[in-house]
Order: structure tokens, then C-alpha cells, then sequence
């Protein structure tokens, strides 16, 4: 069974970013000044557009957070 | 050396391909002229056939120049992986592709012509003309592969810049 991923197939990785934000009372500038990224490419993983996630970037967002992987990221097939 | 950007390579080959568009417009302005002018003179057919092949290679030569240009203008300006070079590569290709089978008719005609008469001249120019077929045809599928692996290269590109 191949469960190769492939280009135009839907995500079924969320983030959810904003649920954490909302949790912390942090806004997507405070976040994105704290890990050290511009703001358009916080946009881009809060909508999900990404395709890839750095683990260094998710370090710094968990750090930042104060949260796992798990409460940022999301399988919902 | 400097290949990108400006005042490098791909702006002075910019101004070659220039010159060359301005030539090759001029050549082909005068060649109307020179063929409404000699037209009846020309008696046999296949010389009809002839001039109507080498003229229609060089109006599809000048969409090629035109799309070269448009690839190294985006190469002066480093913009390298656009998709509008795909695009410029895909008509070039065609192009290409177009020309050498045009110039195989052209041999073809050549040889028609030239059958039963003793003069070499005209097996001389079928080969010549088979040669040009040939450099077009394996030029044409150079930027297949070439238009291939720019889209690949777009792809990981995008996919980098979406790697946050």
C-alpha cells in the first residue's frame, strides 16, 4: 500500500497555531519576532499552506509556547 | 566571470540576440521583397517549395530569438526559476522541433530535384540541409529535457520556500 504523499493531495496535517496563541495570549507579530521568522511565513504555517516544517522552527514555537508538538500540530485524515 | 545579473554574461548574450533579432527581421523584410520581385523567374516548383520552407524557418528562428531573449532578460535580472521560462522553453522546443523537420522536407525537395541530373551540388545541399534538420531536431529535444528539469527545480524551490 503506498502512502506516499502526493503533490495537489489535501493535508492531513493541521496547525493550530491559533488555538495556542488564544491559550498564551500572544499575538502572530509577538511569536514571529520571538522565533525569529517574518510574520508572512507564520501566515503561511497558521493556514496550513506549508509544506514542511523545520524541526529547529518547531523548537523555537514550542519554546516560545511553552507547549509539545503535539499541542501545535494535528492528524485529522 | 559573472553569468547572472547585471553587466554579466546573460546581459551581453541579451544584446547578441538583439543585434541578432534586428538582423534577421531585416534579412527577411528584404527576402519578401527579393522573392515578390523574382518569383516568375524561378520557373521550377520545387524552388518555390524551397524558398517557402527556408523562409518559414526563419520567421519560426525569430520566435526562438524572442523567447531566448525573454529567458536571459529574466537571467539579467536573476529571476532564474520562473515559470514564464517554462513557458519560453516549451515554444522553443516546438520551434526547434518545427525547424528540423522543415529543413528534412527541405532535403527531401532538394534531392527531388536534383534526382537525374548529374550535378552533386544538389546532394551536397541535402546534406547540408539534413545536417541543420539533425542540429534542430537534437536541439529541440536538449530543451525538453532541459524544460523538465526547470520545472523540477521550480518545484523543490517552492517547496524550499515553503519550508518554514
Amino acid at each position: 500500500m503506498n502512502l506516499q504523499y502526493k503533490e495537489g493531495e489535501r493535508m492531513a496535517i493541521i496547525v493550530n497555531l491559533d488555538v495556542m496563541l488564544a491559550k498564551r495570549k500572544m499575538s502572530s507579530s509577538e511569536l514571529a519576532e520571538k522565533i525569529g521568522i517574518t510574520q508572512a511565513n507564520l501566515s503561511v504555517l497558521k493556514t496550513n499552506k506549508g509544506k514542511a516544517i523545520r524541526f529547529s522552527t518547531l523548537n523555537s514555537i514550542c519554546e516560545a509556547l511553552d507547549c509539545t508538538p503535539g499541542d501545535i500540530l494535528e492528524y485529522k485524515k | 566571470m559573472k553569468v547572472l545579473g547585471k553587466r554579466s554574461l546573460s546581459s551581453a548574450i541579451n544584446i547578441f540576440l538583439m543585434i541578432l533579432l534586428i538582423s534577421c527581421i531585416g534579412c527577411l523584410t528584404y527576402g519578401i521583397f527579393y522573392i515578390s520581385m523574382n518569383w516568375n523567374k524561378l520557373m521550377e516548383i520545387n524552388v518555390h517549395l524551397l524558398l517557402c520552407g527556408v523562409y518559414l524557418s526563419g520567421i519560426i528562428s525569430l520566435i526562438m530569438i524572442i523567447e531566448f531573449m525573454g529567458i536571459f532578460q529574466s537571467l539579467k535580472k536573476e529571476k532564474i526559476f520562473d515559470n514564464e521560462n517554462i513557458k519560453r522553453l516549451k515554444i522553443s522546443y516546438i520551434s526547434s522541433i518545427i525547424i528540423g523537420i522543415l529543413y528534412v522536407i527541405i532535403s527531401c525537395v532538394i534531392i527531388n530535384t536534383g534526382l537525374g541530373k548529374i550535378e552533386i551540388n544538389y546532394y551536397i545541399l541535402s546534406f547540408f540541409a539534413i545536417i541543420i534538420a539533425m542540429v534542430f531536431l537534437i536541439f529541440g529535444v536538449g530543451l525538453i529535457v532541459l524544460t523538465e528539469i526547470y520545472k523540477k527545480a521550480i518545484l523543490y524551490k517552492e517547496e524550499n520556500e515553503l519550508t518554514i
